[in-house]
């Protein structure tokens, strides 16, 4: 195949991934930004609860002082988890926006993203447990297994280690003389 | 770099995929029997109850069947994708048209959520009662109103979550960009 011909289609693709690649971030950004706008415009002091139900990790609550400190506790957790996940996922984002596609560092970055996947739905499991007030079996063993974020968390996490060790063979094969 | 010794190690590292592979494949699968079973035993005695045959199936117990179809369909997908790396298809076009098809899974399950959400739920079908008085008051819906604790919802105030939709336009976009890289790598392999 031509050489010449090659390296403009491989810029055009090169490009429309670095396009996607940035609106991507962006995105990111905004979905950043949208809760820190309400805390800034609002002021943290008087931000205020409305007097109803207030629900957290989907369990509903008759009003914020009903929510037991372990539950609070949990959320704070959840909310740390969901912020270095984001981060992790930009990080992936400026990568792909270089043009590194499959190097350690990708890698690396979509098992970050598997553990705090699997990391929400374990949070959501023990919040589960907390709000019932005992472990139920065999629902809370069902509530692990069929958690969507654990297995998403465990799925992402198996296909990025896949994907490293596919790309070590690559990379070893190069090498052979 | 020594060809013999470079040899083994990619043996090695198959072997350790091929088998990964196969404990999620089985893994996968036993997710998918699992979470037929119960629906089917559900939906089967539903079927054998006398009180169904008057009611029939509404819009929303439709809707909830697609998205059960769909999980199942989910199920099924990764199954197929784990089979592929078995079978040392890593990078291969093939793989990558299983991860967008994931994704394409989770944005129209998010549809039919949302959908089931927004439609009136009339009563449960199989217990719809044709000798109920034309003049007795019917509840047709309850309004809550309530606060989700978290500043990192996906509704975006509009009660609607996005978060399924989202996970499954970025999985088809990431899946697009390894498809690219995968062309890129591919056209420089066959430059001169």
């Amino acid at each position: 195949m031509n050489a010449n011909e090659n390296s403009p289609k491989a810029s055009v693709r090169l490009n429309r991934i670095k396009k996607i690649s940035r609106i991507l971030k962006v995105c990111v950004l905004l979905y950043f930004v949208k809760p820190l706008c309400v805390v800034l415009a609002f002021k943290l002091k008087n931000i205020h609860v409305a007097p109803s139900m207030v629900s957290i990790f989907n369990h509903p609550y008759a009003n914020a002082s009903d929510i037991p400190t372990p539950m609070i506790v949990l959320f704070a957790i959840g909310t740390g988890i969901c912020l270095l996940g984001a981060i992790s996922f930009y990080r992936l984002l400026n990568l792909y926006e270089k043009g590194v596609i499959f190097s350690g560092a990708n890698v690396s970055e979509m098992k970050r993203l598997g553990t705090y996947l699997a990391g929400y739905g374990i949070l959501t499991v023990a919040a589960n447990v907390i709000y019932h007030r005992q472990i139920l079996l065999p629902w809370t063993l069902l509530d692990v297994v069929l958690s969507p974020w654990i297995l998403a968390g465990v799925a992402t996490y198996i296909i990025a280690w896949i994907m490293d060790e596919g790309r070590k063979i690559q990379e070893e094969q190069e090498l052979t003389v | 770099m020594n060809a013999n010794e470079i040899a083994p190690k990619t043996n090695l590292r198959m072997n350790r995929i091929r088998t990964v592979s196969r404990i999620a494949k089985i893994v996968m699968l036993g997710l998918l029997i699992f979470t037929l079973y119960f629906p089917i035993r559900t939906y089967i005695f539903q079927i054998l109850s006398p009180s169904f045959k008057r009611g029939g199936f509404s819009l929303p117990d439709v809707l909830t069947t697609i998205s059960q179809i769909i999980l199942w369909v989910w199920y099924w997908k990764l199954f197929q994708l784990f089979k592929l790396y078995e079978r040392g298809l890593i990078f291969s076009a093939q793989t990558i048209r299983c991860i967008k098809i994931l994704g394409v899974l989770c944005a129209v399950g998010w549809a039919l959520m949302t959908l089931l959400q927004i439609l009136p739920h009339p009563l449960p079908s199989s217990q719809i009662i044709q000798t109920h008085p034309p003049e007795a008051a019917v509840i047709e819906g309850v309004i809550v109103s309530s606060y989700r604790m978290g500043f990192f919802s996906f509704d975006f105030g509009t009660g609607i979550n996005f978060g399924l939709l989202f996970a499954g336009i970025v999985i088809v976009l990431i899946a697009w960009i390894m498809d690219e890289g995968r062309k890129i790598q591919e056209e420089q392999e066959l430059t001169v």
